[in-house]
């Protein structure tokens, strides 16, 4: 019996890790023609092909480069060399590395002689191409939105922050199937504790592969369990960038179209990169009605029942004789009837959703004409109630943050069924403990109630307003960052 | 977090109970709106044998009648009940109600259960409008409500229009409340409701008009203000924010004045002792003239003056007449002590205020008006209504 030679084995290894895999193909080849014998494997999913013809098969296969090589050793010397151009090569020797290369778009020389194989980047660029934004509709900024590829991404960014202080950093996750991460943030300037925090924690996952974008949510959050988003999720490349430069940690994925922003804060879920772009007074008016469309949204539908029910006393009496006119022919209670126009607005949202664009749309017209309109005629609903939902609901929608705006559907709902318990009392008490509880949410370190916590009144306003020169100039001390002259 | 969630659920459970004002829980307080019918306006009137409670509703807006009910029984909250137990109504709702009248007669039993019921309702609040009817407030009630105008409507026109020709004023049942508890007698808007001859066949038209004010002493009422005495004493409790005025000039030519702006001083005068001896009141009244005679020379100075001599004239009857009758009835219904005492505290610390209305009647009271037209209208050059108006701006011809 006679022994296997170690290259062999190290092919048997590689070809073990893709057995029965479609996509595995092997060539055998020459050096120089008739040199030296290897395996030329790769992932036909994965690699351009016809790179792989060009750039490595053909040069190892030219008597010129190669010929008269018997060696395994001295050919992938020469490989090395540059016998071969390609930007990326790799000298590998175990089979791990090898089948690693192979999943990350190279494609792998393996010498049968000697357990020794040289891997070179030929990765297929099918790729989708740099759209605009669909999720967040930009209104005045840059309209280039990330894709599944992750090297697109990282251009993306890096040619929006064009310093060496801004690291973009591989981490390596303990996930079962590798996805690329990258960790993008301001060297000298964002927190070492959050940067560290950050990479400890991505480090971490565990998840068999991160397809899903629910497994960095799960490991960068502090609170994984809680309704209210603690990371900035965005798809916009300059979003992601201005908040790199207030001191954030951001994080990309390769194969998910969008890009993680670490810590999160309440207030940040409120702004929109317009507002740069907006005069300071505009763009103070426009964040402070997102607030007050904040309130709205939370606090109208909560207020109407607790008044329709226990407190008529607080409305005007014109307003109160309109409620109770308009409240005469409907046969249900307050409380159910705007808990019904709630759910039906919400079946609405989904199935509008889940459908493509021009059904969804016309699923929306329908249901807006049955519920409101038709729900009315047949005496089903007062109008008031239709009037306080649909205001509630459009003014939920001012949240530029989709995430937050779920949060605060949820919220929305419990504080109605708080003011069907106990009114205002109910509403009050409902109310104090979404602060109380927002005001217990830290997200790596950082208040999740930052800049109104605080303590600083400035602080505070500027959290509600921009003022003259904050454009350009977007430092976020909340966030522990080190200050200029620390940086020097 | 184990703790955390027994804690937020047991703050949640303590609140629930909280109720407000009555009943274990918040639920006592459930009522549906579509349930309600709401109050404006709420009569009270007795008789030997009881009394009876009436309310009325407003207009919604969409044609629908306002609606009085009246119920007699032999106390308010009985009565109270009867209106709940209504069957042909929703439930009465008081927390909108905006005048409570109180017939002559209650007024004069007592109107202390009436501004108890007001200021411990509930529902009821302070800021209610109270007045007193020369007459019956359930037959006021009755007959000034009619398809398009409720009780509400007509009292809330009738209170603008006594403030705008400057004949009565109202206060809510705080402050008369406040009046009764610090100076033992308060004032309330006065309303007659007369009788009047309209065509043959028809029926008599309630004529509803203000009546000044009614006097309340010790929680019932002993007189009225009227007239001039009324007058006065809108001036004097500083309520007088505009009127209007007719008046005569040295000629005896009528004269209109739009008056907009009144300040009355007080000036306590004490002897050598430092004790009270009179009272001297200044006042200063400014308006402009809206109307003339023909013929009047309006820049003329002398003819000025004769107008605002004549005015001055008159509002000093007024104030004294006022004056007069609470020197009569021994009550500091105008706080003239509480206006004193703001002047001079240290010398009105010696003088009470059980003492300072037993001293009232003897008290030497002297007032001085002034009155100042500030402008009048351009009277002298009216409008050509003869068609010799020329366009001159425009190309007008």
């Amino acid at each position: 019996m006679s022994a296997i030679a170690p290259g062999q084995a190290l092919i048997n290894s590689v070809a073990a890790k893709f057995e029965g895999s479609l996509d595995f193909k092997q060539h055998a080849a020459y050096a120089g023609g008739n040199g030296a014998e290897a395996l030329l494997c790769y992932l036909d999913s994965l690699v351009s092909t016809s790179q792989a013809s060009e750039l490595v098969l053909r040069p190892f296969t030219d008597p010129e480069r190669f010929g008269g090589i018997h060696g395994a050793s001295d050919a992938a010397r020469l490989i090395l060399r540059g016998g071969i151009s390609c930007v990326i090569a790799n000298l590998r020797a175990d089979a791990e590395s090898i089948a690693q290369d192979l999943l990350d778009g190279h494609c792998s020389i393996i010498f049968k002689a000697e357990a020794i194989a040289v891997t070179f980047e030929v990765r297929a660029q099918e790729r989708r191409n740099v759209e605009a934004p669909k999720e967040e509709k930009v209104v005045k900024g840059a309209k280039d939105a990330f894709v599944e590829t992750l090297r697109i991404n990282i251009a993306l960014v890096r040619r929006k922050m064009r310093h060496e202080s801004i690291v973009i950093e591989k981490v390596t996750t303990n996930s079962a199937c590798p996805t690329g991460v990258a960790m993008v943030y301001k060297r000298g300037f964002t927190s070492t504790g959050i940067v560290d925090e950050v990479r400890r924690r991505l480090e971490r996952i565990d998840a068999d592969a991160i397809i899903s974008a629910a497994v960095i949510d799960q490991a960068l959050c502090d609170r994984p369990g809680s309704i209210f988003p603690q990371l900035i999720n965005t798809e916009r490349a300059d979003k992601f960038a201005l908040n790199i430069l207030e001191g954030r940690v951001g994080v990309l994925v390769d194969g998910l179209p969008m890009g993680w922003l670490a810590p999160g804060t309440f207030g940040q879920f409120f702004r929109v990169p317009e507002d740069e772009a907006q005069h300071t007074v505009v763009a103070s008016i426009l964040t402070l009605l997102r607030y007050g469309a904040l309130i709205l949204s939370l606090l109208l539908p909560a207020f109407y029942v607790a008044v329709a029910m226990y407190h008529q006393e607080m409305l005007p009496v014109k307003l109160m004789q309109a409620i109770i006119t308009a409240k005469q022919s409907v046969p249900f209670p307050t409380a159910m009837e705007t808990i019904a126009m709630l759910l039906a607005v919400e079946l609405l949202q989904e199935a509008g959703l889940r459908l493509p664009n021009p059904v969804g749309e016309t699923v929306s017209i329908i249901g807006a004409l049955l519920v409101g309109q038709a729900a009315i005629d047949a005496k089903l609903v007062s109008p008031v109630v239709v009037i306080v939902v649909s205001l509630a609901t459009i003014a939920g929608y001012t949240a530029p943050s989709q995430d937050m705006g779920s949060a605060l559907r949820v919220c929305r709902m419990l504080l109605v069924l708080s003011a069907v318990a106990a009114g205002i009392v109910g509403v009050a008490a409902g109310l104090t403990m979404i602060i109380y509880y927002l005001c217990t949410i830290e997200c790596l370190g950082v208040a999740y109630t930052t800049p109104f916590s605080t303590g600083n009144a400035k602080r505070v306003i500027k959290g509600f307003m921009r003022f003259r020169g904050d454009a350009g100039h977007r430092a976020e001390t909340a966030l522990h960052c080190r200050q200029e002259g620390e940086q020097r | 977090m184990k703790n955390r969630v027994i804690t937020i659920l047991t703050s949640f459970l303590l609140i629930l109970p909280l109720s407000g004002c009555g009943g274990m829980t918040i639920y006592s307080q459930y009522r549906e709106a579509s349930d309600l019918e709401l109050v404006r306006v709420v009569g009270v009137d007795s008789d030997d044998e009881g009394l009876t409670v009436s309310i009325s509703t407003g207009t919604d807006g969409e044609g629908s009648k306002p609606i009085v009910i009246s119920r007699r029984a032999t106390s308010l909250a009985g009565a109270l009940q009867a209106l709940a137990n209504n069957p042909s109504t929703r439930e009465p709702y008081y927390s909108h109600a905006k005048q409570v009248l109180i017939g002559e007669q209650a007024a004069k039993d007592g109107i202390a259960p009436y501004l108890d019921f007001v200021e411990r309702s509930a529902q009821m609040r302070g800021s209610a409008h109270l007045a007193v009817v020369c007459g019956s407030a359930q037959e006021l009630m009755t007959g000034a409500t009619d398809s398009e105008v409720s009780a509400e409507m007509m009292l809330t026109y009738l209170i603008e229009n006594a403030a705008r020709t400057g004949e009565s004023c109202v206060f809510d049942a705080s402050e008369v409340t406040t009046a009764l508890a610090v100076r033992g007698c308060a004032l309330i808007m006065a309303i007659s409701a007369r009788n009047s001859d309209t065509e043959k066949g028809s029926e008599a038209e309630k004529r509803v008009a203000p009546a000044g004010f009614a006097i309340i002493s010790d929680g019932k009422l002993v007189d009225y203000a009227q007239g001039e005495a009324a007058r006065g004493v809108l001036l004097l409790t500083g309520r007088l924010k505009s009127a209007e005025v007719e008046a005569k000039d040295a000629d005896g030519r009528a004269v209109s004045l739009q008056l907009t702006g009144a300040k009355v001083k007080w000036k306590p005068v004490f002897d050598k002792n430092d004790k009270l001896s009179g009272i001297s009141v200044d006042i200063h009244l400014e308006g402009n003239i809206t109307a003339a005679h023909e013929g009047c020379d309006l820049y003329n100075d002398q003819w000025r003056e004769s107008v605002q001599d004549n005015v001055s004239a008159a509002y000093e009857r007024c104030t004294v007449a006022a004056f007069e009758q609470a020197k009569s009835l021994k009550l500091d219904f105008l706080d003239i002590y509480g206006n004193i005492d703001r002047v001079a505290p240290y010398k009105m610390e010696k003088l009470g205020f059980d003492e300072f209305t037993q001293m009232l009647p003897e008290l030497k009271i002297t007032v001085d008006a002034k009155t100042e037209i500030k402008r009048t209208f351009d009277l002298e050059s009216p409008m050509p209504v003869d068609g010799s108006f020329k366009r001159v701006i425009g190309g007008g011809k």
